[in-house]
């Protein structure tokens, strides 16, 4: 049985709804992020906030963004980040966070930074705007011959740049030769 | 070699030279000297390409990297001050137990990064670029990783430098969104014809408030105290110098080129800036007793100056442009040439850069004195230094822009002279004041010595034949 | 370049940067031999400037008039913006230079005498000659830039020399002050440039003095230029309300006083105004300020060198009051006469100078007045030359001070500027008085020397120049001023100060004995002759008891006039208590609000796993506010720029 063309009672399109509702979950687990006291919860609240921005690019068309997404941030980099917390958890201390003085004056300039940003970006008109360099959004094909083609400097320098940050990451890792001496 | 390798030839020989560095460092292990002499051959090989190329418009990679006059001109200069700062660290961070290959391999990809920027045609190698730029001295910031200090301030610098580009990326998008192009030169063709809208606006003050981060404009200049006063003081010379000079490439790039049509916006706006960044920078300087901070804030007054030019740059003064890059390589080399003198001073591992440090260096040291007088006389904006025509030019293209700017460059004046007291003061403790007991442990080995000698020249010749630079900027600002 | 008159004009800059490269390099080790080649240096600077500056004062075809210019290389070019590096000689350069060699030669050779027992002899030939150059190029440049360059350049050797002992407080203070006081005065002097910078686009002094005859700059605008590059002037002349610097900058040596703060540098901004005559007279409000400003210092500073004790601090102010008299001449069109007074107080405020220091080695390094008295037979040389001098500072007939004085306030007059006239001729009676009451107090009388020391005659070098100088001081009055109005220095300045004397529509009348000119002239003979009678009547001996019951009626305006009109201490409050504490502020908030974490780095324990924790519950988060802040603000203000 073929879906109507919006949900009933409702009049919004099922790609609307669902970037709603996906949306809201970015944001609520976000936020949870922020706010837990947990830092594995913290953790595994990035997972679904990583996972629920996966699924928007899937509403949005962009099935290969979506499908990096899913490998890169939430099969490595989320999971990574988890492993990181527990090695670097000792016994001793709590897995509690400490939470700031601040939190209120920046939750209010969170708030206000997105009300402002809500208010300017809903009264501009997108629509005269004309997109002439943007790929198809569909298959591997376009995306592939885009990557190599105009984009290819940005993809391969941006391999360059995380070469170097892995480099300086393993030297500030790195535990100190014995002879080395330590600076006043 | 054809057309296209010849004309990213400096970006590659640049990246190739950071890997080699480590390469050689694997090969010969543990040498001081090695890898800066890898990272030096390969910066004299890239000045090679950027010479032979000859100034001529060259487009590479499907126009996503476009050579001319001004790339060549930036090339060089950013050049100029990674040799400069090879020079002036290996000792240094030697001698408190530091590699140097890691050093200089990453301070070639920064380098690269700055090219990046300077060479890059839309919003996207831009970006990446100026990351490519950045993220190098964020790791050099906490370069002495067992300092607490210098890890502290890398901390900070990386955690809030972080935040900023975000807060640039996404007014980026924005710019993006609004124009429907990457493309610098489309999207000042799209906003020529359309109007200001609201997402403009947001995307213009998102990228003022990263652009401003990335330059340590005020009120957005926070970590460059604590990251300029924990790294290494030759790095912290790197940090006042590299980053800011690519990051006005970068405003260059963003403000006069895509945003030229929106400059009645952003130009009142960048004009407060600049004049607060002057104002505070300067006024804080002055009640430092630390010559490493003082120099630290004393940067934040020269990005002030820089903005001058920017401003009058953004109301149709050409001599605006010129005046950012005859003052990034007048400021590069005065810069680098006094941060050189605090390295020497600074011999002993551990050793403190306050003012009384310096007392009676002229009776111990006096080439050293002589030297860091001029650089700082230099910096200060006394004739015949570069310093002098590099404030002259900015604060010359304000006034003919006419306008706000001529007020602006009134506040540049003022600054100037306030400027003059504590940069002078350094000059009395050099030559007026009783050496102090202890003296302080001076060492200048040879490579700092060159590097010392560069700068000054630099300084000098700035300053007694301006001619000379100032037709290279004419050639990198022709149309 | 070998035809042209100034063919040796380089060689005025060259030889004194050499004298100063040679001697800082290695002065150290040539010891008391230092001076040699500083001061042969001079010596044929001395030759060559007079080579110079005779034929120019005498309107000679090539050196007078127009003047002859010299371009030496192009110091910059970009684009429009041409700065040419040249030399020019006129007459108003040749009057400069006759004053700036012969008292710079004088005054090495009185040094080799005077600093012969201190320790960094070489360091001071070297910033003598240092400054020769400076103010040569100063005076000899024909572009602005290379001028404010010099400007900067004296300032920096004043700096250097007043602050010579730096070892003592008093000396760095001093040395700062007067930095700093310069600065402010600087800064108007920049501005001013780049308005002149805006109106002509470029800064050659004959381009814009043709552009300004051409009627380029009127109304306002000349005015506020005008004033801007008189702010310069009265920096670096110690016109009210930026005087505080000279006084205290008595703190350096001896011939420095004479040297810079008498006869040269001081002089730099009269002679800005006077180069720039067509400026200032194309603005008639600029003019009356300069008058009022210059009028109001020579009386101010003279009420204060009544009461001062410290012979060099008399000197001083005295000083101020003749550079007010020049600043007044030029305010009322007198150019010639301020040019003319230029050079006579040259001669003869370098003479005096001289001479104190002369008594101050004499006395074994007192400068207080009140301890010494009755030197004038122990020290006949140095007390004939310093009366010399007084007569002509208190403008007695035939010596100097009188035909250039008399000139001034004969055109004040003449020009309808009572009001300057009358307070000028005030100010010379009381110049008068308080110069003989320095004589009084110095050498007549009861001693009053501590009896410990042995007074003594200087050496030949010491005394030399003060003869030496002792003779334009009698003569150059006449010489150059005579017959009245008419004298060499009217023909050699005329052609200088045409284009302004036609803006201002002065006509040069002819001189009458016996009739305006000649009464004019009876008042201020008149006037000087009572101040000095009086200053001899109460100072000639001991009269304690008459000068105490005088004090003690008037008491506060001796008090007044003793703490110098408390400008020290106004200038105490508003800018170093008051500035500072706006800068505090700023540093404060910056440091606290802005940056608080550092001043918890100290606290830092060692291991950075702690510093690191302390940053992460620590301030980097207030960092981050304030950037979001920051942004906050940025977003709101371009929505409004943009709506």
């Amino acid at each position: 049985m073929p879906l109507p063309p919006t949900i009933p009672f409702i009049g919004i399109t099922w790609a609307d709804a669902l970037f709603l509702l996906l949306g809201g979950v970015v944001l609520g687990s976000a936020t949870l992020v922020v706010l837990g006291r947990d830092i594995i919860r913290n953790g595994l609240m990035l997972i679904l906030t990583l996972g629920a921005l996966a699924g928007i690019y899937v509403v949005l068309g962009a099935s290969i963004v979506a499908g990096a997404q899913v490998l890169v941030y939430i099969g490595a980099i989320s999971v990574l980040i988890l492993f990181a917390i527990m090695l670097t958890q000792s016994k001793s201390a709590s897995a509690q966070l400490n939470f700031q003085t601040q939190a209120l004056p920046a939750a209010l300039a969170s708030a206000l930074i997105g009300i402002l940003l809500a208010v300017a970006l809903g009264a501009t008109q997108w629509g005269s705007t004309v997109y002439n360099d943007t790929p198809d959004p569909a298959g591997t094909a376009t995306a592939a011959a885009v990557l190599f083609g105009p984009w290819l400097l940005a993809f391969e320098v941006a391999s360059v740049l995380i070469l170097a940050a892995v480099i300086g990451g393993i030297y500030l890792a790195m535990k100190p030769a014995e002879s080395e001496e330590i600076e006043a | 070699m054809s057309g296209e390798m010849m004309t990213i030839a400096p970006l590659l020989t640049v990246i190739f030279g950071a890997v080699a560095v480590l390469i050689a460092d694997m090969v010969v292990p543990a040498r001081r000297y090695t890898p800066i002499a890898v990272a030096l051959a390969a910066l004299g090989a890239a000045a090679v390409f950027i010479t032979a190329q000859g100034g001529g418009v060259t487009i590479a990679l499907a126009g996503a990297y476009v050579t001319g006059p001004f790339v060549s001109y930036l090339g060089l200069l950013g050049i100029t001050v990674t040799t400069i700062t090879l020079l002036m660290t290996p000792d240094h961070v030697g001698d408190r137990g530091y590699p140097t290959a890691e050093f200089a391999s990453i301070l070639l990809f920064a380098l690269a990064g700055a090219i990046l920027v300077a060479a890059s045609t839309d919003l996207v190698t831009l970006f990446i670029g100026l990351e490519l730029l950045v993220i190098p001295g964020y790791l050099l910031a906490g370069y002495a990783k067992r300092d607490p200090l210098s890890t502290e301030g890398a901390v900070k610098y990386f955690l809030l430098g972080s935040f900023s580009s975000a807060i640039l990326l996404f007014g980026i998008v924005l710019l993006w969104g609004s124009s429907g192009t990457a493309s610098l030169s489309g999207i000042a063709a799209a906003l020529a014809s359309g109007s200001a809208t609201p997402a403009l606006a947001v995307a213009l003050a998102l990228i003022t408030t990263g652009a401003s981060f990335k330059i340590a404009a005020v009120p957005f200049h926070y970590w460059t105290p604590d990251a300029y006063q924990g790294s290494p003081t030759p790095i912290t010379g790197y940090l006042s110098v590299g980053p800011k000079v690519g990051a006005f490439a970068l405003a260059i790039k963003l403000f006069l080129v895509a945003l030229a049509p929106l400059a009645l916006l952003w130009v009142p706006v960048v004009a407060v800036l600049a004049a607060a960044t002057m104002t505070l920078g300067n006024l804080v300087a002055l009640t430092q007793l630390n010559v490493k901070r003082m120099l630290a804030y004393s940067s934040i007054a020269h990005t002030g100056y820089l903005m001058v030019g920017l401003v009058a740059a953004g109301l149709g003064e050409v001599a605006g442009i010129s005046g950012i890059l005859f003052y990034g390589a007048a400021y590069a080399f005065m810069n680098l040439g006094a941060f050189a003198v605090l390295t020497a001073i600074q011999g002993r591992p551990g050793s403190t850069t306050q003012l009384s440090d310096l007392a009676g260096l002229g009776r111990r040291h006096p080439l050293l004195a002589i030297l860091a007088a001029v650089f700082l006389l230099s910096l200060t904006g006394i004739p015949p230094t570069a310093g002098f025509f590099a404030k002259a030019y900015v604060i010359l293209a304000a006034v003919q822009a006419g306008g706000a700017a001529a007020l602006l460059a009134i506040v540049a004046v003022l600054n100037a002279a306030v400027a003059a007291c504590y940069y002078l003061r350094v000059i009395i403790y050099l030559f007026m004041r009783e050496p102090a007991e202890p003296p302080v442990e001076v060492a200048t080995p040879p490579l700092l010595r060159i590097g010392l000698i560069l700068a000054a020249i630099g300084t000098i010749a700035l300053g007694l034949a301006p001619t000379l630079l100032i037709e290279a900027v004419a050639r990198a600002i022709a149309p | 370049m070998t035809d042209t008159p100034l063919s040796t004009a380089p060689l005025l800059l060259i030889l004194p940067l050499i004298g100063f490269a040679f001697t800082a390099a290695f002065g150290r080790r040539l010891g008391k031999r230092a001076h040699i080649v500083p001061l042969v240096a001079i010596a044929a600077v001395w030759v060559l400037a007079m080579g110079l500056a005779i034929p120019a004062l005498l309107g000679d075809p090539a050196l007078g008039g127009e003047g002859s210019s010299l371009t030496l290389f192009t110091w910059i070019a970009s684009g429009d913006l041409i700065f040419n590096v040249g030399i020019h000689v006129d007459g108003l350069t040749g009057a400069l230079l006759l004053v700036v060699t012969s008292v710079g030669a004088l005054v090495h050779l009185y040094s080799v005498g005077y600093m012969s027992h201190d320790g960094s002899y070489w360091r001071f030939f070297a910033y003598l000659n240092l400054f020769m150059f400076s103010m040569l190029l100063l005076v000899l440049a024909d572009n602005l830039l290379v001028v404010f360059a010099a400007w900067e350049l004296v300032g920096l050797s004043s700096y250097l020399l007043i602050g010579f002992w730096y070892t003592k407080r008093e000396p760095g203070l001093a040395s700062k002050k007067a930095f700093i006081t310069n600065r402010v005065g600087d800064v108007g002097f920049a501005l001013g440039l780049m308005g002149l910078v805006a109106v002509f686009g470029s800064l050659d002094i004959h381009t814009i003095l043709a552009g300004i005859e051409a009627g380029a700059l009127t109304g306002p605008a000349a005015t506020v230029i005008a004033l801007l590059v008189f702010c310069g002037a009265v920096g670096k002349s110690a016109q009210f309300p930026l005087h505080v610097w000279l006084p205290d900058a008595m703190e350096g040596p001896t011939p420095v006083s004479a040297l810079i703060h008498a006869a040269t540098m001081v002089n730099a901004g009269v002679y800005l105004v006077a180069r720039m005559s067509p400026l200032f007279a194309a603005s008639h409000e600029a003019m009356l300020i300069v008058a009022a400003i210059g009028i109001f210092t020579a009386i101010f500073a003279a009420s204060i060198a009544f009461t001062q004790t410290d012979i060099k601090r008399v000197l001083a102010f005295s000083t101020l009051s003749q550079l007010g008299y020049m600043f007044a001449a030029l305010g009322v069109g007198a150019w010639i006469p301020a040019i003319f007074h230029l050079i006579t107080h040259g001669f003869f405020k370098g003479l005096l100078f001289l001479g104190s220091g002369s008594v101050i080695h004499a006395v074994d390094g007192e400068q207080e007045m009140p301890k010494m008295g009755g030197l004038a037979r122990k020290i006949p040389i140095t007390y004939a030359t310093m009366l010399i001098g007084t007569i002509a500072i208190a403008g007695l007939p035939p010596l100097a001070g009188f035909w250039s004085k008399d000139e001034i306030l004969g055109e004040a007059f003449k020009f309808g500027f009572g009001w300057v006239w009358l307070v000028g001729l005030l100010v010379a009676g009381m110049t008068a008085f308080y110069m003989f009451r320095l004589m009084g107090m110095t050498f007549w009388g009861e001693s009053r020397v501590n009896p410990a020391v042995h007074v003594h005659e200087s050496p030949w070098t010491m005394t030399l120049p003060l003869v030496a100088l002792a003779v334009p001081t009698i003569v150059a009055g006449f010489l150059l001023g005579f017959p009245f109005a008419d004298g060499i220095l009217v023909h050699g300045l005329k052609p200088v100060f045409a284009p302004a004397n036609e803006l201002l529509g002065h006509e040069h009348e002819a001189w009458t004995l016996f009739g305006i000119d000649g009464l004019l002239m009876l008042a201020s003979v008149t006037i000087a002759a009572i101040g000095t009678a009086i200053g001899i009547r109460l100072f000639s001996s001991d009269h304690t008891q008459l000068l105490s019951s005088i004090t003690t009626r008037l008491r506060p305006l001796y008090e007044g006039s003793r703490s110098r009109w408390y400008f020290d201490d106004l200038n105490d409050l508003v800018f170093v208590q008051a500035g500072g504490r706006v800068a505090r502020a700023l540093w404060w908030f910056d440091r606290r609000v802005v940056d608080g974490a550092v001043n918890g780095v100290g606290t830092i324990a060692s291991s950075s796993g702690r510093g690191l924790r302390q940053i992460q519950t620590g301030r980097v988060q207030n960092y981050a506010l304030g950037i979001a802040v920051g942004l906050i603000a940025m977003v709101i203000v371009y929505l409004m720029v943009a709506a």
